[in-house]
């Protein structure tokens, strides 16, 4: 599976996950023009894009974003060292656009589409 | 006499023209030198060309960089002995995900970390799922004790 962000080909892996594609939130939040602070104590990561301030913790399927609950279809998990999310997440949390296109996952940003 | 001079030339010969050629590379050997002296001749100022300079500093800055993420890491490494009950418990759980051997048992766990004990909650479908959860369960629990809850059902 490959990612595009805005229409643009990424180097952003991905992996299945019980028919979920999964991304790395790092990386993605990243390619997006984010960051994310990670809460070792809590394991909880802290993606921030633009004004939106997403807070998940490890395993949970589950998010606070700016005060809101959002669900999301798998949990946020972590494999090496790295915290892997759903590609949905992107939608439910941020409103990014996520669209399957063959093999490739198309991340827009409705806004500037 | 005859012999020795025939001999001799020769070798005296040699010895004016290596003395020649000597001198007359002499010049070019001092420029070299005193090239040598600006560059390493003094190894303590010497040496510090401009892009010597700029390395060596670039050096140093990286072994400063290189500490400080030394000591980031072992504050990172200090920290992870000091995960929270909610750290803990999220820390069980990713493992559960994870278990090729619980499959897709383990995400439906539940975990709930106290202070003192972890209790694992839940159904998995064989004694070797249970046992795994277990294992998982301990490994991620630190000092706590593992309260086991689960019940093994197909």
């Amino acid at each position: 599976m490959n990612i595009q962000i805005q229409g643009q080909d990424s180097t952003i892996e991905t992996k299945d996950r019980d028919g979920t594609t999964y991304v790395p939130l790092l990386d993605t939040v990243k390619a997006l023009g984010g960051d994310v602070k990670w809460d070792n104590l809590n394991k909880i990561a802290v993606a921030t894009i633009g004004q939106w301030v997403a807070t998940v913790a490890m395993a949970a399927e589950e998010a606070d974003v700016n005060g809101t609950h959002v669900t999301f279809d798998g949990p946020a998990i972590v494999e090496a060292n790295q915290m892997w999310a759903p590609v949905r997440f992107f939608e439910k949390a941020y409103g990014y656009r996520v669209e399957l296109n063959g093999d490739t996952v198309n991340i827009t940003n409705p806004a500037s589409a | 006499m005859k012999l020795t001079f025939q001999r001799t030339l020769p070798l005296a010969s040699l010895v004016l023209l290596s003395q020649l050629a000597l001198v007359g590379c002499g010049p070019k050997d001092a420029d070299t030198a005193n090239s040598g002296n600006m560059s390493g001749g003094d190894n303590s100022v010497a040496t510090t060309a401009p892009g010597q300079a700029a390395e060596n500093a670039a050096n140093s800055a990286g072994n400063a960089v290189g500490n400080a993420a030394n000591s980031a890491g072992n504050a990172v490494g200090n920290a992870a002995d000091k995960v929270t009950n909610a750290g803990v418990t999220a820390k069980i759980k990713n493992a559960l995900i994870m278990s090729t051997v619980l499959g897709g048992a383990g995400k439906k766990l539940n975990v709930n970390t106290t202070d003192t004990e972890v209790m694992v909650m839940g159904t998995v479908p064989t004694a070797a799922a249970h046992a795994e959860a277990i294992k998982l369960a301990k490994a991620n629990a630190g000092t706590r004790k593992v309260v086991d809850h689960l019940e093994v059902k197909k």
